[in-house]
């Protein structure tokens, strides 16, 4: 990849401007700030989700994101702020405007999956549809469809007590499409099953998105998940927005320490400022070595030492078996200890700065103890700021 | 103790081939099917016995008491109506109550939850004594108010009817039902309710078709615990009913005892028809459950969604003060305004108020000063013993493996299918036979409590120990504890807010017990329930009033220890 | 006793035959003669009071049998306690108890002379004269006197409040109970009580045959006492107590209430409350010494003056009661009838159906 187009993607994702948000904004989220027991847990954030598009809310427990969901779903109610969905706002604070749940014309898949238990698959599914008030032969044929999207058709007519966990979800997301919403919310779906089902129901889940081709906006605590589907993400931390843009340049472009720790794995490395290398970019001395960051990146803040913050990725630093001959962000190194992790292998590396941790392929593997040659692609070492 | 706590430790108790019943199954199955079964096989007899009527046991068999009864089909037909007709009432109640304070977002909820449970274990001899002096039609203090008020010449209500004896029933059973459906409400998961609002239900949509069906489980419970509960009443319809001449199968009962000669036999024959019917409930219900056992109840405590009733609001808390009015703020009150009166008219003029009814029975009357100590003692024996068995029994149906545990369940629960004044009638015959000296002595009654309470203690202990995560217990294992020492360190600490609030409702309920102890309290031995109904005989209003406002304070001063001391756990 | 010796001494004398005879026949007479002695024999005070506290069963108002016991207590140093049962529900329990051996009851005061003469035929009740006897005329105790005793006359006057039964309407005589307008409105104690099968068996030959039937018409109501019957009169809930005992009449006169009793000319059904010694009582002594203090001049003034009672005794006057050699009293005097236990089945049908039940 070239130098200039990662720098451009930098700059797009450094901008941080919510992507869609005049011309085609289906939810649009204003200054919303939310309550509980006293305690704010949203804090005045805004954003918008585009029409058919995916959004992701991730963060870690606590940070706002379930009720900022809820406060779109109308089941929570905040203290202040704006909602409005498909052009009619739904929630006003100065104009006492608060829409009811019932007719937001939402679906909404629960951490729990919600199926009612005294109901067969088909009454869970063809709910929605009944309280529209639809032609009973029109529900039957939107059911069974559903059911077919999902591989549900079989269990039809079950009671919903004798569906598994797996199963159980998989009706929840087809009773969320069913009643032809104006938009999905999923809140964590899919934290309650083990792992591998988790990444088969989130290749479903891409697949009935494109399908459907409807706005949605997820929940969840699990990075990983959020990448793998998302248009645009949102991070969130205590009740605000740390960052928002598309998963890649989010990766690529961290800018905050947290957001460098929560998505992916990154090395956080300290260092004093020098001066400034061609392009304007800064310098940092590390340890003993010197590192030039991404040209058109600028220093953050610093931290409370005045030492500066730099994040470099795990998965771009490269090794290779050559002899230093010195250049820029080139050094020395050696491998401390290597960890095999099954399709991926775990470095640390001893290297003038300190230590670093990289991760790398099974193909060509470095013994421990072996010296090596460590380059660091100057715009993927990114200034992130300290808290 | 070692063969409990060995077959506790999970070993399998004996080869796959023949599995075993292990000590902890079959001592207390022995020893409960000896308590209940005698006195019921003695019931049995009686009730066939067509000929000497007071022969011990009888010689003669038929079924002509049966054929007696059917001229006497008022007696079944009140009771039925009493039943059904309190059970509606009550449930309605208790069903509303707990949706107010559980689900909507009137204020004072907090208290209305504590004020609410009280009437339930204050109990009915308590209502039937005050609510006969607020609705007696010429002196009630209700009517007395209605006629100066409005001027009119007939009175408002009447309680010596069965309406009467229906709503006295309904207002002092509802808290059982608020109490089961509100710790039902709290199980629920929310998003049940809330999955159901998204996709576009309506408020009373979502109520009637999401939230009824689940909570019909608790709904069903609590109902058949009103019905045999109310089957079995004895207090309210003897106080309000009998010289109304309304007479139910309890009444009957009691004055078919006390003629000359007894007719033991047709009592006990009414007796055992009690007993059918309210066996009919329990397997009744136990069926329709068992096709609807959702996984509602998930061992989770939810904080249930609020509804906001807006303008409802107001209406809502005017309703459940209306309530505590009348279960608990007029009884009382009423109680406390005839205990201080001279003369058994109540009379708002100071200048006859006295004290002297106290200082009679607390001090001057020999009976109830006694009463009241061996009531305390009763209370305090029962919920230590009581607590105690049913927390081993609770164990061994949950947690051993051995054969015979559903049966040992069953067998704990069977008293709750027998009213208790049919089952204290066959105690006292049991007592009477025995070569024991037991008779007159205060451990009969003990024993009568114990067994009679065992399925209330049971259901509070097994509640608490089910929802004990099993790796508590095998974590302690792992780090080398013995099964003894597991059960002594892990479970029971862990089960100790449990115990506290079992132990205290056995407490309070055994100190209001009439029916239980009526036939064994004598004069060696008088106990509080019966003291204070022998007064209701012949010793004039003002001083079984006294005696109802003592016991009322006994049991709200236990009422508020259990509070101080335990939080809020108490469970039926 | 004579031994049987070896072929060396002969010791079956006839000296030692006469003598193994004698404690033979005293083995088994001494103890009849002995109760015989008993039943007349003074009470020891000294052995009374380790037998541990008099147990009293009587069917009377409990604060009242309680407040004598008091002073019966202060005066001799013999403990007791009591209990209320009616006769209904006191004699199965003596019964049941008779028959386990366990039971446990000293003294019994009863309404029902009848049942106290069936439990001297069943010998059990223990005979003892009380120091005064010679007070009480034949009709006031047992024809041997020393099964049971008097210790006050039952009276049992209709009874009603002025203040809710105007005086010109109120019934003058127990015909008058029949009138339409008392439909629902008549008290009576329930079967179990001793003064209602006087009541009926008493009445059942003087009025119309046909008045318990249309009395039961009447719907009356049952109580489990003179006490609640009183009570309900007082407050406006019952307007006339068909058999009240008239103690209740005094009580009221005492507390100054407007209370009226109706004594009729044709006469007022009354029951001796009579007291006895049950016969296997473990407190012998203390059992005598209470019949000696209930039945003597103190004793009865004590007792009428806390209850409100006519005495037996001609020596013993309580204000407001009205005087028994003045009204005219109607006791039972058929005896074997009045104890027959088929009369009392009879009754206790009658009455049950007629109170409701």
């Amino acid at each position: 990849m070239s130098e200039t187009r990662e720098a451009h993607r930098f700059t797009a994702g450094q901008a941080a401007r919510p992507a869609a948000e005049q011309a085609n904004a289906y939810i649009e989220v204003r200054g919303l700030t939310a309550a509980y027991d006293g305690k704010v847990v949203v804090n005045d954030i805004s954003f918008a989700v585009a029409s058919g598009e995916h959004l992701s809310l991730l963060g870690p427990s606590g940070c706002g994101k379930s009720t900022t969901l809820r406060c779109i779903a109308g089941l929570e109610t905040p203290v202040a702020g704006e909602i409005v969905i498909d052009g009619e706002p739904v929630f006003t604070s100065e104009r006492r405007v608060n829409v009811p749940t019932e007719k937001r014309k939402l679906s909404m898949v629960f951490q729990s999956y919600a199926i009612w238990p005294h109901m067969s698959v088909f009454e869970n599914v063809a709910y929605g549809l009944r309280v529209q008030r639809a032609r009973e032969s029109e529900v039957k044929e939107r059911v069974a469809e559903v059911l077919r999207m999902v591989g549900m058709q079989e269990l039809m007519m079950r009671p919903a007590t004798e569906l598994s966990g797996g199963q159980q979800q998989r009706v929840a997301l087809a009773r969320a499409y069913a009643s032809r919403p104006k938009a999905i919310l999923l809140d964590e779906p899919l934290s309650n099953l083990d792992a591998r089902l988790r990444v088969r129901m989130r290749e479903e889940i891409k697949e009935l998105q494109h399908q459907f081709d409807l706005s949605t906006i997820y929940v969840t605590h699990d990075q990983e998940e959020a990448m793998a589907i998302s248009d645009r993400i949102i991070v969130m931390r205590d009740g605000r927005i740390e960052q928002a843009g598309k998963p890649l340049d989010i990766y690529d472009a961290p800018r905050s320490r947290f957001v460098a720790d929560f998505i992916g794995a990154a090395n956080i490395l300290a260092g004093s400022l020098e001066a400034a290398g061609p392009d304007g970019a800064p310098t940092l001395r590390v340890g003993e070595a010197r590192v030039q960051c991404a040209p058109g990146s600028a220093p953050q803040t610093p931290d409370a030492d005045g030492r500066h913050l730099i994040a470099v990725r795990t998965v771009y630093p490269e090794l290779r078996r050559e002899a230093a001959l010195g250049g820029v962000n080139r050094w020395p190194a050696t491998i401390a200890r290597r960890v095999l992790l099954g399709d991926i292998v775990s470095y640390l590396v001893t290297w003038p700065g300190g230590e670093l941790r990289v991760q790398s392929f099974p193909r060509d593997l470095f013994e421990e103890g072996e010296t090596v040659l460590l380059h660091l692609p100057a715009h993927r070492v990114v200034p992130i700021a300290a808290e | 103790m070692a063969a409990l706590a060995r077959a506790l430790a999970g070993r399998p108790a004996g080869s796959a081939a023949f599995p075993r019943i292990g000590p902890e199954v079959w001592i207390p199955l022995v020893l409960l099917s000896g308590s209940l079964g005698y006195p019921c096989f003695l019931l049995v007899t009686s009730a066939f016995n067509v000929g000497d009527p007071q022969a011990l046991p009888a010689v003669e068999y038929g079924i002509g008491n049966f054929i007696e009864l059917g001229d006497h089909l008022d007696w079944i037909g009140n009771t039925l109506l009493i039943a059904t007709g309190g059970t509606i009432l009550g449930m309605a109640i208790g069903v509303g109550l707990a949706w107010i304070i559980h689900r909507t977002t009137v204020p004072g909820r907090g208290l209305f939850e504590l004020l609410v449970a009280i009437p339930y274990p204050l109990g009915p001899l308590v209502g039937a004594l005050a609510w006969s002096q607020l609705g007696a039609p010429r002196d009630g203090l209700i009517n007395r108010f209605f006629v100066w008020a409005t001027g009119a010449d007939h009175p408002l209500i009447n309680i010596y009817t069965p309406t009467g004896i229906i709503f006295v029933e309904a207002i002092f059973e509802a808290p059982v039902a608020v109490l089961i459906i509100g710790a039902a409400m709290q199980r629920m998961d929310p998003a049940l309710e809330e999955s159901s609002s998204v996709f576009g239900a309506g408020k009373v949509r979502t109520a009637f078709k999401i939230t009824l069906p689940l909570m019909l489980p608790a709904i069903l419970s609590a109902a058949l615990f009103m019905f045999t509960s109310t089957i079995g009443s004895f207090a309210i319809p003897t106080i309000l009913g009998t010289s109304a001449r309304f007479y139910v199968a309890t009444n009957a009962i009691y004055v078919l005892m006390q003629g000359y000669p007894p007719n033991y036999p047709l009592a006990a024959a009414l007796g055992l028809v009690l007993v059918a019917m309210t066996g009919f409930a329990v397997w009744l219900v136990q069926r329709v459950l068992r096709k609807r056992s959702f996984a509602v109840i998930s061992g989770r405590n939810y904080r249930p969604r609020l509804v906001d009733m807006r303008g409802w609001t107001w209406v809502m808390f005017a309703i459940v003060w209306a309530y505590i009015g009348l279960s608990l703020v007029l009884p009382l009150g009423t109680l406390v305004l005839a205990s201080i009166q001279t003369s058994s008219a109540l009379s708002f003029d100071p200048a006859v108020w006295t004290l002297k009814n106290y200082s009679y029975i607390l001090f001057d009357f020999p009976t109830t000063r006694q009463a009241i100590v061996n009531s305390l003692i009763l209370g305090v024996g029962t919920g230590t013993i009581g607590v105690a068995c049913a927390t081993l029994i609770a164990v061994a149906v949950h947690r051993s493996r051995s054969r015979g545990r559903k049966l040992l369940e069953q067998v704990t629960m069977l008293p709750q299918s027998i009213p208790r004044l049919i089952f204290a009638f066959g105690f006292f015959w049991m007592v009477l036979t025995l070569p024991v000296p037991l008779y007159g002595t205060l451990f009969a009654v003990l024993l009568a409590y114990i067994v009679v309470f065992l399925p209330l203690a049971y259901r509070g202990m097994s509640g608490v120990v089910v929802q004990i995560d099993r790796a508590l217990e095998e974590a302690a294992r792992v780090s080398g504890a013995s099964a003894a020492r597991v059960m002594r360190t892990v479970t029971v600490p862990l089960l100790r807010s449990g115990i506290l609030a079992t132990w205290a409702l056995l407490f309070m309920v055994s100190v209001r017990e009439i029916s239980a102890s009526l036939f064994l309290s004598g004069a060696h031995n008088p106990v509080l329930g019966p003291a204070i109904f022998s007064f209701w005989d012949s010793g004039g209003l003002p001083r079984v009033s006294a005696l109802a406002v003592v016991q009322a304070v006994i049991i709200l001063a236990a009422l508020y220890a259990v509070r101080r001391f335990a939080g809020r756990e108490l469970k039926i | 006793m004579a031994k049987r010796g070896s072929h060396g001494r002969s010791a079956l004398t006839r000296r030692g035959v006469l003598i193994a005879g004698a404690a033979g026949v005293a083995g088994v007479a001494v103890p009849r003669l002995g109760a015989l002695a008993q039943a007349t024999a003074t009470p020891d005070i000294k052995a009374a009071s380790s037998e541990g506290a008099l147990v009293v069963w009587h069917g009377d108002q409990e604060a009242d049998v309680v407040e004598f016991l008091k002073i019966f207590t202060q005066k001799t140093g013999v403990q007791t306690v009591q209990q209320r049962l009616l006769p209904g529900a006191a004699l199965p329990k003596l019964e049941a108890e008779f028959r386990t051996g366990t039971s446990d009851v000293d003294a019994y005061m009863t309404s029902d002379a009848g049942i106290m003469e069936n439990l001297r035929l069943q010998n059990r009740l223990v005979r003892y004269v009380p120091k005064e006897i010679d007070a009480y005329s034949e009709s006031y105790r047992s024809a041997q006197p020393g099964w049971w005793t008097t210790y006050y006359i039952n009276a049992g006057p209709m009874m009603y409040d002025p203040r809710y039964v105007s005086e010109d309407v109120a019934p003058k005589t127990w015909t008058d109970l029949l009138d339409p307008r008392w439909k629902g409105q008549i008290g009576f104690q329930n079967a179990s009580a001793g003064t209602s099968y006087a009541f009926w068996f008493v009445m059942k030959d003087i009025l119309p045959k046909d008045f318990f039937e249309k009395l039961a018409a009447q719907k009356p109501r049952a109580y489990s006492s003179s006490t609640q019957i009183q009570q309900d009169i007082e407050r406006g809930d019952l307007k006339i107590g068909g058999r009240v005992s008239v103690f209740q009449y005094v009580k009221a006169m005492r507390a100054k209430n407007p209370v009226k009793a109706v004594f009729p000319e044709i006469g007022t059904p009354s029951v001796n409350q009579v007291v006895g010694i049950i016969g296997n009582t473990k407190r012998p002594n203390s059992a005598k010494i209470f019949v000696d203090y209930l039945t003597s001049r103190e004793g009865q003034q004590s007792w009428n003056d806390i209850q409100g009672s006519p005495s037996a005794r001609s020596d013993v006057k309580v204000e407001h009661v009205p005087d028994i050699n003045s009204t005219k009293l109607l006791l039972p005097v058929n005896f074997p009838e009045y104890m027959n236990p088929a009369r009392r089945r009879e009754f206790t049908a009658i009455w049950n159906k007629m109170t409701g039940l």
